[in-house]
């Protein structure tokens, strides 16, 4: 019992740790996918920051070509040498796509749309203002060219360019700084998840080691159990099969002593009957000479019916002790196995009875029989008990026929003597095993303990033996003993 | 010297006993056969022998296996044992006919062994050769051992 309360609460623990783990498992997960989220995030963020500062540059960039030009401007107008417009004529025209392009790289992150388009506006003002003097200065018109400058109207431009590229730099910078805070705080919530996730895995590793070292031992132990039980089941076993020895043994010891005590006072009577009959012999002689009795000869045959009723009985009792006698005798018989040739071990029993056969008219066939591992002494008596059996009531018509035969089946050994004499009564299946008991007319001299005694034997060797017969048809005796590894432990207990 | 032999038979048995008396006299045997039906007794009877050897009759034993008070096998094993008695010829008479005990019987030195058989005429057969045997045998006198 303890053993399957064990075993019991084995499966629900490790159920229990199945369900521990697969938790175990998820947080895991869990913290995996939380992880991998948090460096995409910090990805993303190093990208846009890498993105700002790209933008950065490029502001600086429209900034400094749009000075760039103006001062080639200004040189022009002052120097009114072509040297100074070089750089003018060769940047005038990118400042505006440049701008557009400001506009259309813009970094999605950037808010500033509207201060781009401003920006946008007061570059094409500023281009246009700038190629407006450079024209009039080319074409000799410098006092217009002077009036426009006085007006100031470039250099607010320049002014306002500037002032929106810058506003616009330091939101790159401030978004910048923003997206590295963030990032910041996002590569620590990492470290802090990360050290969760490995304080995790070792957590959970120690825990499934714990589990594991605690299911082997449960199982340790409930195997420990269970050999436990074995043992005590072996035990059981051992203790039956002693007592069923002793019951057995005392049964026979009993039969042998009855058997014995029986004989004396037999001896007694039969000896007394016998010193009656020569007493008797005497009587009448002297009668006889005395002349005294009339009808001497009746007397003489009830004195001999009397004495032959005494001396029959004593004889058929004197078979009766003889049979127990000799059953019990072979249930104490030591059975030494060895491997028996059935075919030749039948062949000599069968020569022994051939003058039975020959007196019935009969005729025997021994087919191939299977070799067996078992006590020859007892196989003999077996086979020579079925097979006289079979002789005895064979009909007396001259085609008498007995039949021996063997096979295996499965591990056992099957022998069968058949025969196609009187039968036996289905009724009578089961008491002609049954010591003392006979079956059909009781025409046929015998004590009924031929089948007993083969069937204490076939036992003692841990067969088994069956009849299958029907009125008139005949017979057929099997006797299955076990093949030779099942025989070996028969053998041995 | 020559005193005639005494047969002492040990049997339960009174209705064996007699039977065996009558047919070793048919035998034609008239030695004094002195009867015990118990164990002790002829254990007493084999003591008075041993301490007064010279009075006594050199003796040749029947035996019954089967006795009330103790084993026919143990007065076997002390006659054949003892010093002076060791010489006398011991027959076995029993019901038992198994070979252990023959083969027994004959280990511890008894001389004959036969089985009563319940057929009288061979019981009185065996008995009537067992009286040729004990005309024929000369038992010696333990004290000329």
């Amino acid at each position: 019992m303890a053993s399957f309360r064990d075993i019991f609460t084995l499966f629900r623990e490790s159920r229990r740790e199945a369900a521990l783990l697969g938790a175990a498992a998820s947080v895991l997960i869990i913290l995996t996918t939380f992880s991998f989220w948090l460096s995409h995030r910090l990805e993303d963020g190093s990208r846009t920051g890498a993105e700002m500062n790209r933008y950065y540059g490029k502001l600086g960039r429209v900034a400094r070509m749009m000075r760039t030009v103006e001062s080639s401007q200004r040189g022009y107008l002052l120097a009114g040498t072509e040297q100074y417009l070089r750089p003018y004529n060769e940047l005038h025209s990118q400042l505006v796509p440049r701008t557009k392009s400001l506009i259309e790289s813009a970094p999605s992150a950037l808010e500033e749309k509207e201060r781009l388009a401003v920006l946008l506006n007061l570059m094409m003002r500023k281009a246009d203002e700038m190629a407006a003097t450079v024209a009039d200065a080319t074409n000799e018109r410098r006092d217009a060219t002077i009036a426009r400058l006085k007006e100031n109207y470039g250099v607010k431009l320049s002014e306002q360019i500037e002032e929106n590229i810058n506003a616009l730099q330091d939101e790159a910078t401030e978004k910048r700084e923003e997206i590295e805070t963030n990032a910041a705080e996002l590569r620590e919530i990492k470290t802090i998840v990360d050290v969760i996730g490995g304080v995790a895995v070792l957590a959970f590793s120690f825990l499934s080691i714990w589990f594991l070292m605690k299911s082997n031992a449960a199982l340790t132990k409930a195997h420990k159990a269970l050999e436990k039980t074995n043992n005590d089941l072996e035990d059981i076993v051992r203790h039956r099969t002693a007592a069923l020895q002793r019951a057995n043994d005392e049964i026979q010891r009993f039969a042998y002593i009855v058997s014995h005590d029986l004989r004396s006072p037999l001896v007694n009577i039969m000896g007394f009957t016998s010193e009656l009959e020569t007493l008797r012999k005497e009587l009448f002689e002297r009668l006889e000479k005395a002349n005294a009795l009339a009808d001497a000869d009746v007397l003489s045959k009830d004195f001999d019916e009397a004495f032959g009723f005494i001396k029959s009985s004593i004889a058929r009792m004197d078979r009766l002790i003889n049979a127990i006698l000799k059953i019990s005798r072979q249930g104490s018989r030591p059975l030494h196995s060895e491997l028996i040739e059935a075919k030749a071990l039948v062949e000599t029993v069968v020569s022994n009875v051939a003058h039975q056969i020959r007196e019935k008219d009969g005729r025997i066939t021994v087919g191939d029989l299977p070799p067996v591992l078992s006590d020859r002494m007892s196989m003999e008596q077996i086979f020579s008990n079925l097979i006289e059996n079979a002789i005895k009531f064979l009909k007396n018509d001259g085609h008498g026929e007995i039949k021996i035969e063997g096979y295996l089946r499965g591990v056992d050994v099957v022998y069968s003597v058949s025969d196609n004499g009187r039968g036996i009564d289905p009724r009578d299946h089961q008491r002609i095993f049954e010591l003392f008991r006979r079956a059909g007319p009781q025409d046929v001299p015998g004590e009924g303990m031929g089948l007993a005694f083969v069937s204490a034997l076939v036992r003692r060797l841990g067969g088994s033996i069956a009849v299958e017969s029907a009125l008139g048809i005949g017979a057929t005796f099997k006797v299955t003993l076990p093949g030779t590894a099942a025989q070996n432990r028969g053998i041995a207990a | 010297m020559n005193k005639p032999v005494a047969i002492v038979m040990i049997e339960d048995d009174h209705g064996h006993a007699r039977l065996i008396e009558r047919n070793i006299r048919r035998a034609g045997v008239t030695n004094e056969i002195i009867h015990f039906s118990d164990g002790a007794s002829a254990f007493a009877y084999f003591k008075r022998i041993e301490s007064e050897p010279a009075d006594m009759n050199p003796i040749l034993v029947l035996l019954d296996l089967n006795l009330p008070d103790m084993s026919g096998i143990d007065i076997l094993e002390y006659l054949k044992n003892d010093g002076h008695l060791r010489v006398a010829p011991v027959i076995v008479l029993t019901t038992t006919d198994d070979q252990l005990e023959i083969r027994r019987c004959y280990d511890l030195g008894c001389n004959v062994y036969i089985t009563k058989p319940v057929d009288y005429e061979q019981f009185a057969v065996a008995i009537r050769q067992l009286g040729l045997f004990f005309s024929v045998i000369k038992v010696p006198d333990p004290l000329n051992a």
